[in-house]
């Protein structure tokens, strides 16, 4: 509990330090920042047991779920099977870094807008049980 | 006689300045660190990059993998324990996204934003830094902004279209390899919730040139199986 919380102040400080008017970030505070952290697996080793994830209904996603999914754990991936893909689609955001941060990115984006009900609304539509790894072009 | 030695040596002379030619190969030991909510997860890999935009990428940990890639999008998944494949062809997953990739040919300039469809939208100056603004067709697409010291990105920051900073990232450590100039660390910083964020720091090392390591030239078995999609099944 201790190492979390003392995480948790590392990466404010470092988020807050790292501001736009500075283009470089103190990367002794980030090396300390992983030194403190908890080593854990991204996700269980015997990734085979994704392939059995069953396809979602639509009225089985919670909007707000999908995002908090996508904002705190997109870089993994784990937004697209929350919504049913693929099962190697946790492979390829965990191993291009979210899509270069741009997938991800996109991602948390569309599903924010559907959240707050903004222009069309039902982007969340275009990721459930979709098998493609970019599903807003 | 007195000429032609003469001119023997202005040849000579010449041939010493030419620039040396562009790397054919390189491969690089890649360890990126992802930190959230107190938690670190470590994955280890290595690239083998040619100049033909072919890309072999052998994941070391958690789980050792193989993918293979290339400039179209053409793209391999592999699992050697298991003698499974998977292919795909996406734009997102070609070669020419890679850093490694991208230094190589030199184009580093649009970290590949180009290959998105993002094009300049402004460029100014603020204490001697280059700061360029890349914006998409798209109106949903979040603006970058790009920042060069001595020609080099070292800053890189994503906008939303309400104007809210989604994430940074920042590339230090550059290091030439012949002609190649790669940021040997890059910090991406993506902001969460108010109170947490996600911090991924990428070191590159052993970075090698034009060497002749087989892996360059690894394919996938060809008695390799497809990896199960459970869409397929049904």
């Amino acid at each position: 509990m201790k190492k979390l919380v003392l995480s948790i102040i590392a990466v404010i400080a470092i988020a807050f330090s790292a501001n736009a008017a500075n283009y470089t970030v103190d990367n002794s505070a980030i090396d300390n920042l992983i030194e403190n952290a908890e080593e854990v697996f991204t996700l269980d080793i015997a990734a085979p047991a994704a392939a059995n994830l069953p396809t979602v209904s639509q009225k089985e996603i919670n909007t707000t779920t999908a995002f908090l999914l996508s904002w705190l754990l997109g870089g993994f991936g784990v937004h697209r099977h929350y919504c049913g893909t693929a099962p190697w689609m946790w492979a390829v955001y965990t191993f291009t870094g979210g899509g270069l941060g741009i997938l991800w990115s996109v991602d948390t984006l569309l599903i924010f807008l559907d959240l707050i009900k903004v222009g069309e609304g039902n982007y969340l539509n275009k990721f459930i049980n979709n098998q493609k790894i970019i599903v807003w072009v | 006689m007195g000429l032609i030695h003469k001119i023997i040596c202005l040849t000579l002379l010449a041939a010493a300045f030419l620039p040396a030619g562009a790397q054919r190969k390189v491969s690089a030991d890649v360890e990126v660190k992802t930190v959230a909510k107190g938690k670190l997860s470590t994955v280890t890999k290595s690239v083998y990059c040619t100049s033909n935009g072919r890309l072999v990428t052998l994941y070391k940990t958690p789980l050792k993998y193989y993918s293979i890639a290339n400039a179209k999008g053409e793209y391999q998944l592999y699992n050697p324990k298991t003698n499974e494949v998977m292919s795909q062809v996406d734009k997102a997953l070609s070669s020419t996204t890679d850093l490694v990739s991208l230094c190589m040919s030199g184009r580093i300039d649009d970290l590949g934003l180009g290959f998105f469809g993002y094009q300049v939208s402004g460029t100014d100056r603020e204490d001697g830094y280059v700061r360029k603004t890349f914006s998409h067709v798209d109106p949903t697409y979040h603006k970058i902004l790009i920042v060069y010291e001595n020609y080099l990105p070292i800053y890189c920051e994503y906008t939303s279209p309400e104007g809210k900073t989604v994430s940074r990232k920042y590339l230090s450590g550059y290091r030439q390899f012949g002609r190649m100039m790669l940021p040997l660390r890059i910090t991406d910083i993506s902001y969460g919730s108010d109170r947490d964020s996600t911090v991924v720091r990428t070191i590159y090392s052993g970075v090698k040139t034009d060497t002749d390591d087989p892996l360059f030239d690894f394919s996938v078995p060809a008695d390799a199986k497809p990896m199960k999609l459970e869409a397929e099944a049904k």
